[in-house]
This record gives structure tokens, sequence and C-alpha cells, in this order.
């Protein structure tokens, strides 16, 4: 079971941090602060869109991580679940301040494309046909998610970038699953409408 | 070239099952379809230009945002410190 658990982690140097996380060593969590802050404040920062409160995030996800990290059972990447953890952490923070007000019906019509608004990109200034790095890439991509009402920002951000189940993200946004199917085609095919132009495998 | 010709007036035949690949596209990138409607839109589609673009261009605005989506920011210096200590004194 162990060899298992082992074998699907990521990383030797995860493997490890795991471990020492397990037998209640501060340092790791040092360490794991040192090799994955950044990512887990960003997921925080895209999620809440507040510095305090991906902050506050950031320290929340650090306790459960501490506090559940016998929940970790290996089956995913190590870093996806402390992700999770944070993503989930962050979803915290933003019930509690209650910013999760749909600014756009659910119920508009029964096409799904015709319920969220355009979102505005720079023009592709170096042409449709030529294949973008992957950094030009992410630069359109986050402004074009970024551009989503609530709630399909977040919903997107969950499923597509940070990998959540629709289960997870249905729990976190205490919604049914249903629902967050469906925002998430509306959210995917706004931003396919607006990637569209820039959608070639990056180079 | 005729190639294309005839895949244009299959893709005129077959409009029931355009529609169908926009109702059921969502479930069937999910792979979430019984395995005959999977299988019938997947032969649609090597049939249909139109609707094969379509599902790829979805397919890869999904992929773009798995791939490229995720937050670049930097954790600023101060937090890092105050977490530092609030690992040792806290946990």
């Amino acid at each position: 079971m162990v060899t298992a658990v082992a074998t699907e982690l990521s990383q030797p140097n995860d493997t490890e941090l795991v471990q020492r996380l397990r037998s209640r060593d501060k340092h790791a969590m040092e360490e794991l602060l040192r090799l994955h802050g950044s990512k887990l404040y960003g997921v925080a920062l895209q999620i809440t869109r507040n510095e305090t409160d991906a902050q506050e995030s950031v320290q929340d996800a650090l306790i459960n991580i501490w506090n559940k990290i016998d929940h970790f059972e290996g089956r995913s990447a190590f870093t996806s679940w402390m992700y999770r953890v944070t993503a989930n952490a962050a979803l915290m923070k933003l019930r509690k301040n209650k910013k999760f007000e749909q600014n756009i019906s659910l119920d508009a019509g029964s096409d799904p494309e015709e319920n969220l608004p355009q979102i505005q990109l720079a023009d592709p200034a170096s042409g449709p046909a030529q294949a973008l790095t992957r950094h030009e890439l992410g630069d359109h991509v986050r402004t074009a998610i970024e551009g989503l009402p609530e709630p399909y920002r977040t919903t997107v951000l969950l499923s597509d970038v940070e990998e959540l189940s629709m289960e997870e993200i249905a729990a976190a946004m205490e919604v049914t699953v249903p629902a967050v199917k469906s925002r998430l085609h509306r959210a995917r095919l706004a931003l396919r409408k607006t990637l569209l132009p820039y959608l070639k495998e990056p180079v | 070239m005729i190639q294309g010709v005839i895949n244009y007036f299959k893709c005129l035949l077959n409009l029931s099952d355009c529609k169908n690949v926009h109702k059921l596209l969502f479930d069937y990138v999910e792979g979430n379809l019984p395995p005959e409607k999977q299988e019938r839109l997947t032969t649609h589609l090597r049939d249909c230009p139109l609707c094969l673009e379509y599902v790829q261009s979805y397919k890869l605005t999904i992929k773009a945002c798995h791939d490229c989506g995720a937050p670049t920011e930097k954790m600023p210096d101060e937090l890092a410190d105050k977490l530092r200590v609030f690992i040792q004194r806290e946990l």
C-alpha cells in the first residue's frame, strides 16, 4: 500500500515531504511553503481576487494540509491535492463574504451561448494563424477567464484550471452537480468564442 | 476538394446529428454519454468537418485553460515570512 502510494506521487520531493508531514515535522511545512507557496497564493488570489482574502486563505489551507495530511491517499499528485485544499479554503472565504451573488441569470434562455457577454481581448497582433508561445496563450487565457462573470469564472477556474471534480465544486459552491455542469459548459462556450483566434497548440 | 463537397452534402443530410453535437457537446467531451450515443456522434464527426472543428475548438479551450490558465503570481516575501512564523508558533 505504501509502495503504491509512493509510486503515484508526482515527484520524489513530494513523497519525502508527505512522509515528513505525516511525522509532524514543521520544517516540512516550511519546505512546502518555499516550494509551493507561490502557487497556493496564486490559486487563492485567482479565486478571491482580493489580497487579504488570499493571504488568509493560504493560511487556512496550510492549517488544513497540516491537519488532514493523513486524508491524502496518493490517488492524485500531492500538488493537485494541495491546490484543491487551497481552492476550497478560498471558496470558504468567498462564501463567508457572500461574494457568490450571480450577476448573470442562469435561466435567461435555453441557448447556453446567449447568456454570457463577449469577453474583449486585444486583437491578435501576430495574426490568428501563427501559433503562440505557452506564455502568450496563458496571458490570453487568464484575461479571458478573468473577464467571465461570476459564478462562471470560479466554476471554470476550479474545474478546468485546478481540476476539482464536479462533486467537489458543487459541494464547495453549495449548488447541484447539474448546475455546475451548466455553468461550466456556458463558461467554456464563452471562452471558446473569445479564444478562437488563439486556439492552436502552443509552440 | 471533391471530398469536401461530399462532406458538405452529408452534413446537410445529417442536420439532426449536427444539432445533437451542440446539444450533447458537454457530455460527449466529458465521456458521459451511453456508448451507442457516444459512438454515433464520433461517427458523425468523421463526416462533418463543421461539427468536428466545433468540438475540437471546445476541447482546445479546455486544454488551454488547463495548460495555461494557472496563476503566475509570486507570493509576497512579507507573507512568506508571516506564514513561516505562523507555522512554527501556531501549528
